[in-house]
């Protein structure tokens, strides 16, 4: 038993993550017939499809076995319990999986502070009724290989008699010259710096676990766990893998038989919707109310700079590799920004101890374009009331997709006490400025108190609205490739 | 076992937790209690700041409280380990936390080392399980700042302190001009700017002071500078021998009827309790597994208090708000007399019925609760005053409104002192 990810064939793609290499997904909710033999046999066609994103030899070999199959890039497959139920598995398997996948996202909407107009009953279909069985994720290199899959795909469950139930079309997207800043043009982040709709780069601060090389810096653990000698160290494997030992040396409690988890893994999926001009307008109001600048506001309400930069070592090389050691009264970095929230690295007592525990792969890509300034939303990512399963939802946000073994001491925890609470970081019950769950009912805790350097010292950003609203998502499992095979041959656990 | 979906943010949860000692290892426990103190359990209990108190005892089986002739003596073949806390946030998920700091573990292994079946803090899975199967759900839980965090009140004590030091500057400072004022007050603000994260508040279901025109006698003892310094206090009244349930189970329904009650418990009529729980311990035996004296021969009422000054006061307290609900629950009890309707055989009863406290911690030793919730009012009233836009006050208006602002601050029960 190891706390290293070791056979990495096994594994499905999305655990590794593709950032730019593979731009362009397509992501299909796919709803199961009542017959589980039926729907088995649409799975052993998938294998094949699957077995293409272990580990490569070689990118040649790769692309070779991608040609033969006719997919260009990486394809992942995760069930919701419902899912799962709809495949014959035995009661006994299925009733041994945590509680919180059983219940799936929408019965946990209290805990994930879902209300208002984040609550399932305002959510997209195919989430508000909770129908979707399947995940399909589909990685193209370009928009026209994208293209040609969702065609194949959607022929490919026609011939089963099943059909999308919903799909999105998430890209990594670019800065590009689309100007992103609100009133200094020196902000614009790098031409070719990855975006989300807000204008700030995203997903740098992924965790390295062990035996999981971070891309092109196999040694580097910057942005992982502070050892006893202060040193960064990868995370241990067991918390975003089953069948490994996690950070406290245990393996954590897996499904029976153990067999069926083993190197598989849970994927929170949510479909989050970004209102930029919410955003822009607030951040521009408040700004001139403080004497600072709009982008410098905003800036420090995420907690890096628009190119991804931490606001605590804005020159580092590795945007990844900073602590809050010298910052922590929040002075350059807020303690109740968004990047101080979500990961608090080294702000709580204990080195990372307190930390460690509750930390996530983020796998998520925007959907929508980017807004320009000085253009409205609906403008760029009009609103089409008229949208049904076959074509996705318009306007922008986040797919936002994570990794994790135990959804509730790790999703559940980070959405429940960090971002709609501050408690951890002493900030009372304030919310997360970016991404919290800003109840119009309780605007005494919509707000953000910052230290800042200019004449008052101190900026309190009261009433923040919500510019970010939950449109759907679920919990899925993601399995292993071996016991996808097993599921799908409906061995072993029939 | 898993807490119960949606409740976090919780904000204050007791546990009560009763293991068994191993044989011949009391006096092991005693001794690692005596010593705690200077082991640094105290500080790894502060550094994790969450939890409000803790206390943890080591009661001798034969030195149960024994009130009346016919209560038989206890023979249990073990002593127990008495562990009463109360913390905020979601214990499942900071307990796993706990075997990742080093120190932390070893207090764990040292605290519960000497209890029959500890598993050890390691695999955390079956510590939990050993904590959980040994703790007792509390029939009644009181506080008097129950909205509120450790963190939370760390803030608005320190708030209160920086509004304190402001003011005695204002006060001994003549003819202070407009803008000298306007530039010593932003200084305070900027110290207390990080302790400004809003807060629930005082919490509307208790309150502070007896009802208009209700006596008690203790509060005018209490205001004027009475003794300050708390007091944790751990007693265990005998109810009833067994197999006798009948008596056991009416008191058991009485306490939670003024738990769930919504109007305030007699309790939220003392102002100088923190926190106090009622636990009806009547299946203390069967957890404890199966040996040859296999039963204790009495049902007990464990009693836990946290209180500024004097227990006796505290209970002269509690006996004034409802000398009902004492007749109902102590006056039931092995041993309390009779006819004894006044304080006194409270105070008696109590005194009989003390567990010696070994190991007591308390976050906020400085503080009276009447402080504490005095601090953490003023601290929202802060947060309110603080939204206000004032970009555009002049030096003179922002002086004439805060000092406006301050007075109402000195109305009584939060007064500075």
């Amino acid at each position: 038993m190891s706390d290293s990810v070791e056979h990495y064939d096994d594994i499905q793609a999305l655990v590794r993550g593709f950032k730019m290499r593979w731009p362009w997904a397509l992501f299909v909710y796919t709803a199961f017939g009542d017959d589980p033999a039926r729907n088995r046999e649409f799975l052993q066609t998938l294998p094949d499809a699957l077995g293409c994103h272990g580990r490569p030899t070689s990118v040649a070999e790769l692309d070779a076995r991608r040609e033969d199959l006719g997919f260009d890039g990486p394809f992942n497959v995760a069930f919701t319990y419902r899912g799962l139920s709809k495949l014959g598995i035995t009661p006994d398997i299925l009733g041994s999986f945590p509680s919180e996948f059983i219940q799936g996202m929408r019965k946990r909407a209290a805990v994930n502070h879902d209300y208002g107009r984040s609550a399932p009953e305002s959510w997209e279909e195919p989430w508000r009724h909770g129908s979707v069985d399947m995940w399909i994720g589909i990685y193209a290199r370009t928009e026209a290989a994208r293209e040609r899959q969702h065609h194949r795909l959607t022929r490919h469950l026609g011939t089963f008699g099943m059909r999308a139930d919903g799909f999105d079309l998430p890209s990594q997207i670019t800065a590009g010259d689309t100007p992103v800043w609100i009133d200094d043009s020196s902000c614009q982040p790098e031409p070719s710096q990855s975006v989300e709709h807000f204008g700030f780069g995203d997903g740098v601060s992924d965790p390295p676990v062990k035996g999981l090389a971070r891309a092109g810096s196999p040694t580097n653990s910057a942005g992982g766990k502070i050892d006893a000698k202060g040193k960064w160290q990868p995370l241990a494997a067991g918390e975003f893998l089953y069948g490994h030992l996690d950070e406290i040396g245990e393996i954590p409690p897996a499904p029976t038989p153990t067999d069926i988890g083993h190197n598989g893994t849970y994927l929170v999926l949510r479909k989050l919707s970004q209102d930029v001009d919410a955003f822009r307008a607030y951040v521009s109001a408040q700004a001139q109310l403080h004497g600072m600048g709009a982008d410098e506001l905003a800036a420090r309400m995420v907690g890096r700079t628009r190119n991804g930069a931490p606001l605590v070592k804005p020159d580092a090389e590795d945007k990844n590799d900073f602590r809050y050691d010298d910052d922590a009264q929040g002075m350059a970095c807020p303690m109740g920004s968004h990047l101080r929230r979500t990961n608090p690295r080294d702000s709580l007592n204990f080195a990372t101890a307190l930390v460690d525990r509750h930390r996530m792969l983020r796998r998520g890509m925007p959907y929508g374009n980017l807004v320009p300034r000085g253009r409205a939303m609906g403008e760029i990512n009009p609103l089409d009331t008229t949208t049904g399963p076959d074509k996705p939802y318009p306007g922008q946000g986040l797919m936002f997709l994570a990794l994790n073994i135990d959804i509730r001491r790790q999703f559940e925890f980070v959405q429940s006490q960090w971002v709609n609470y501050g408690n951890d970081l002493r900030q009372g019950s304030d919310r997360d400025p970016i991404v919290g769950a800003h109840d119009p009912d309780r605007r005494k805790h919509n707000r953000i108190v910052m230290l800042t350097d200019t004449a008052s010292g101190v900026a309190v950003c009261p009433e923040i609205p919500s510019f970010v609203q939950t449109r759907g998502g679920d919990y899925f499992f993601l399995p292993s490739l071996h016991a996808y095979a097993a599921i799908a041959a409906g061995r072993d656990y029939h | 076992m898993r807490a119960a979906a949606g409740q976090f943010p919780s904000l204050q949860q007791p546990i009560t937790a009763i293991t068994p000692t191993r044989p011949g290892m009391s006096w092991l426990a005693w001794l690692l209690l005596t010593l705690g103190r200077w082991i640094a359990t105290l500080k790894m209990v502060s550094e994790l700041e969450f939890i409000h108190f803790a206390q943890w005892q080591r009661v001798r089986t034969k030195n149960l409280p024994r009130l009346t002739p016919d209560q038989p003596a206890e023979d249990f073949a073990y002593d127990f380990f008495v562990f009463t806390t109360n913390y905020n946030g979601d214990w499942d998920q900071y307990i796993d936390t706990f075997a990742r700091v080093p120190h932390i573990r070893l207090g764990m292994r040292l605290l519960w080392g000497t209890s029959q079946g500890f598993p050890g803090p390691i695999p955390l899975r079956t510590f939990k399980q050993y904590i959980h199967y040994h703790s007792y759900p509390e029939t009644l839980y009181y506080s008097a700042y129950p909205a509120s965090t450790v963190r939370n009140i760390e803030a608005a004590v320190a708030v209160k302190a920086e509004l304190q030091k402001f003011a005695n500057v204002s006060s001994t400072t003549k003819a202070e001009t407009p803008a000298a004022f306007r530039t010593r007050h932003l200084e305070m603000l900027k110290a207390i700017a990080p302790k400004l994260g809003s807060a629930p508040g005082v919490h509307p279901f208790t309150i502070e002071t007896s009802e208009p025109g209700e006596a008690i006698p203790v509060l005018g003892r209490l205001a004027g500078g009475g003794k300050t310094g708390q007091t944790l206090i751990a007693a265990m009244s005998p109810i009833e021998v067994k197999p006798g349930y009948e008596v056991t189970n009416e008191i058991a329904a009485r306490i939670a009827a003024v738990s769930e009650s919504t109007t305030p418990s007699p309790f939220a009529k003392c102002p100088m309790l923190h926190f106090a729980r009622l636990v009806v311990l009547d299946d203390l035996i069967p957890k404890l597994g199966s040996s040859p004296a296999a039963s204790l021969r009495t049902n007990y009422l464990l009693f836990v208090a946290a209180i500024d000054g004097e227990l006796d006061d505290f209970l002269d307290c509690l006996h004034a708000a409802d000398p009902k609900f004492v007749q109902d629950v102590w006056g039931r009890c092995l041993g309390y007399p009779e006819d004894g309707r006044g304080p006194v055989f409270l105070r008696r009863y109590i005194a009989r019925s003390l567990l010696p406290v070994q190991l007591p911690y308390v976050a906020f030793p400085e503080h009276t609760a009447l402080d504490i919730r005095g601090a953490v009012s003023i601290h929202a009233d802060m947060l309110d005053w603080m939204a206000a836009d004032r970009h555009s006050t002049s030096d003179a208006e922002l002086m004439a409104e805060w000092q406006s602002w301050l007075d109402q601050l000195f109305d009584g029960t939060r007064a500075f002192r």
